[in-house]
């Protein structure tokens, strides 16, 4: 168990900065999740963490000790690789030990024959089948044990490296994608698995992904990764709700949110095409960028004014119907698309080409300036609810 | 569906198979073939594949046997000379079998063609494998400029470094001896790129893996890399045993005197007739036979665990 701290952590490669002055503090036990595009530099920061990479410049603490030089196993982590990077000619139980058999034997014991015959190896040994045979039952791959990892399906796999990493009882476990391989069934049932796992073992866990969904389903905290940098560090509900940057808002949600083009006048009052936003901005005289998101928004009647536009596609998820929408305003909206998430009831009476009037629900929108930072509301200005249903009741 | 088999292309391209492989097979038949007949059969080919097996007079045994007496042609001799004539009367098979043994310490040359070839491959891997190792998966300074002197020594035939190789071993007085058969392929440009081209399609996952558990570069070597590359190495034993125990060049140059320390094609020289009295083709050919067939047998086995293979599946 340890907290792990990055202080400006930098990498240049010869032709890009991949990291620009990275800083990070996980807690004790925390679930933390790097999560943006490929080629954000999540999983260099990651080896980075591992001691698989040496960074240009900044320091890496574990438990408040500077790492710095000192090797990958050394620093007592544990790593989870996407392609689980199993050893192929051993078999599952020979994988699981090989960590437990470098770090606890000494080099005479290790050796072939003469190993054996001394007296301590057998007392060692003892223990360390001990703990394969703890972690095979936790991950109930008893049955598995003398198999090889070409015999087995991706998700034994899975569970195989897991059971490498987990056997050691690391400070913190580095997971690189590692539910990527798996089928889309799969993967939902081991992102419920990781987590009770994480619960159960009480450790440090940092996790890179680039689905959104893994994110916001298992961590803590997320981190939102973009060109390098760090662009917000904060619960799945604020990172979701609450956004600080356009491309956290962007990133962050399926489908992705709504974006269009507004302005605020020197009252911090926001003019966007046919909505009617009622939050003030503390920001004033300025183009914006509004952005709400698809369960914030409601198709309205006609003479109740809203964004005109017309169906170009209904996704149909079951439980909820995602309407994309074009908008049909020769205003600065002009052409954008939009997604409206409604209930199947509602989806029914729309069709491909139905002409639709999108207006917002209760919840405001949230304003982002040119630089994509977010623009803070004032105050008094966010629409109460009873205020707002009024609003629709007219 | 019919229509499929027996079409134009594949018929030619089968056509073109077939003379291939008579082309490449037909060597082996005639070795073979004449490693069982008698002189007389080989030299008016005649008798088949088998050769009609008659009894054959072994010249070799005569020699040993007559003694300088028998030359005045009084009647005992004559009777004592039939009498030898008869007891070295052999079927041709064996007197070329025999003759291949006996007349040349044939057991000898194959033992020194294992020893010799065994070093070179075993010293080939010794340095080939971390050498690939370091060119596919470590980084550092001058890695690509290393890999293309790798790819160009490749391009240069061993007969075009000979001549300074052996002032080399001769300046260090190590010509006859086994460290001239087999110092000069300790490094074997081939086998560095053949491994390194195995090793760049193994997941760089799969070493990190094996430093977080704790592994120097050495065992990561050996243990992990070694292991997984399984197919590649027999691949390259294949190429580099073939070579090594078929080589005459370079025994030949750098073997001047001792018998001893002859690899099994400088024994096929025993019998290209030096003394004056033709060559011996059927002992040659046996001996021919007996050194290939270790090669065709070790293929063989090969090939099996070539198709059964280590498969990669692990890692994906």
């Amino acid at each position: 168990m340890a907290t792990i701290e990055l202080r400006e952590i930098r990498k240049a490669f010869p032709k890009a900065d991949v990291l620009k002055g990275v800083n990070l503090r996980i807690g004790d036990g925390e679930f933390v999740s790097l999560v943006g595009p490929s080629g954000c530099g999540k999983s260099t920061l990651l080896r980075i963490i591992a001691g698989l990479e040496d960074q240009t410049s900044g320091d890496v603490l574990i438990g408040g000790r500077n790492v710095g030089g000192i090797r990958p196993s050394a620093r007592d982590l544990a790593m989870v690789f996407q392609s689980y990077a199993l050893y192929p000619h051993l078999t599952v139980e020979e994988n699981i030990r090989t960590p437990l058999r470098l770090r606890d034997l000494t080099t005479t014991e290790r050796l072939p024959f003469v190993g054996p015959l001394l007296p301590s190896h057998r007392s060692k040994m003892r223990a360390i089948d001990a703990a394969v045979a703890e972690t095979a039952n936790t991950l109930k791959i008893t049955q598995l044990l003398n198999r090889r990892p070409g015999h087995l399906s991706g998700g034994q796999r899975q569970r195989v490296a897991l059971g490498r990493a987990m056997v050691r009882k690391p400070v913190a476990f580095l997971m690189d994608e590692p539910l990527s391989n798996l089928d889309a069934a799969l993967r939902v049932h081991m992102r419920s698995e990781l987590s009770e796992l994480h619960r159960a073992l009480g450790s440090t866990f940092i996790y890179v992904t680039h689905d959104q969904a893994e994110a916001l389903t298992m961590s803590d905290r997320i981190a939102v990764m973009m060109g390098g940098e760090i662009l917000q560090v904060a619960t799945p509900d604020q990172v979701y709700d609450d956004p600080q940057d356009l491309r956290v808002a962007e990133f962050i949600g399926s489908p992705k949110i709504n974006t269009l083009p507004a302005t605020v006048d020197s009252e911090g009052r926001i003019t966007a095409p046919g909505l009617s936003v009622r939050q003030r901005l503390h920001a004033t005289s300025q183009d914006i960028t509004i952005a709400v998101r698809s369960e914030h928004l409601r198709f309205c009647k006609a003479e109740e004014g809203g964004l005109s536009a017309k169906v170009v596609h209904k996704e149909n998820l079951g439980s909820d119907v995602f309407v994309h929408a074009r908008v049909s305003d020769m205003g600065p909206a002009g052409g954008n698309r939009v997604v409206v998430r409604v209930t199947p009831e509602t989806a029914h009476m729309l069709h491909v080409g139905s002409p639709v009037n999108i207006d917002l629900t209760t919840k405001g929108v949230m304003a982002f300036a040119t630089d994509n930072s977010r623009l803070a509301n004032r105050l008094d200005s966010t629409p109460r609810p009873a205020e707002a249903a009024v609003a629709v009741g007219a | 569906m019919t229509a499929h088999r027996f079409t134009i292309t594949e018929t030619l391209k089968h056509l073109v198979l077939i003379l291939g492989a008579i082309v490449v097979a037909l060597p082996f038949y005639v070795m073979l073939s004449s490693s069982l007949k008698s002189p007389g059969e080989i030299e008016r080919n005649e008798g088949g594949f088998f050769g009609s097996q008659a009894l054959m007079v072994d010249e070799y045994c005569m020699k040993r046997g007559e003694p300088e007496g028998f030359a005045n042609g009084n009647v005992s001799s004559e009777t004592a000379l039939a009498n030898l004539r008869e007891s070295c009367s052999k079927r041709p098979a064996l007197f070329n079998y025999a003759t291949a043994f006996s007349e040349a310490p044939l057991l000898r040359y194959l033992l020194n063609g294992v020893i010799v070839t065994a070093s070179i491959f075993l010293l080939q891997v010794l340095v080939a494998v971390p050498a690939a190792y370091a060119l596919s998966k470590l980084r550092f300074w001058g890695r690509d400029m290393v890999f293309s002197l790798v790819l160009i020594c490749l391009l240069l035939p061993v007969h075009a470094v000979a001549l300074p190789l052996y002032i080399v071993l001769a300046k260090l007085g190590l010509t006859n001896s086994y460290a001239a058969l087999v110092i000069p392929w300790t490094i074997s440009v081939f086998g560095i790129f053949l491994m390194r081209q195995f090793f760049s399609t193994v997941p760089d996952d799969l070493v990190d893996a094996a430093r977080m558990d704790g592994m120097t570069e050495w065992s990561i070597v050996w243990k992990v890399m070694l292991p997984t590359a399984v197919p590649a190495l027999l691949a390259f034993a294949i190429f580099s045993v073939v070579a090594h125990w078929n080589d005459y060049f370079w025994p030949r140059m750098v073997l001047t005197g001792d018998r001893s320390l002859f690899t099994p094609p400088l024994g096929l020289d025993e019998f290209r007739g030096g003394g004056g009295d033709g060559s011996l083709y059927g002992p040659m050919m046996a001996t021919a036979t007996v050194i290939v067939a270790p090669l065709i047998v070790a293929f063989l086995l090969a090939q099996r665990r070539f198709v059964e293979g280590i498969t990669l599946s692990g890692m994906k």
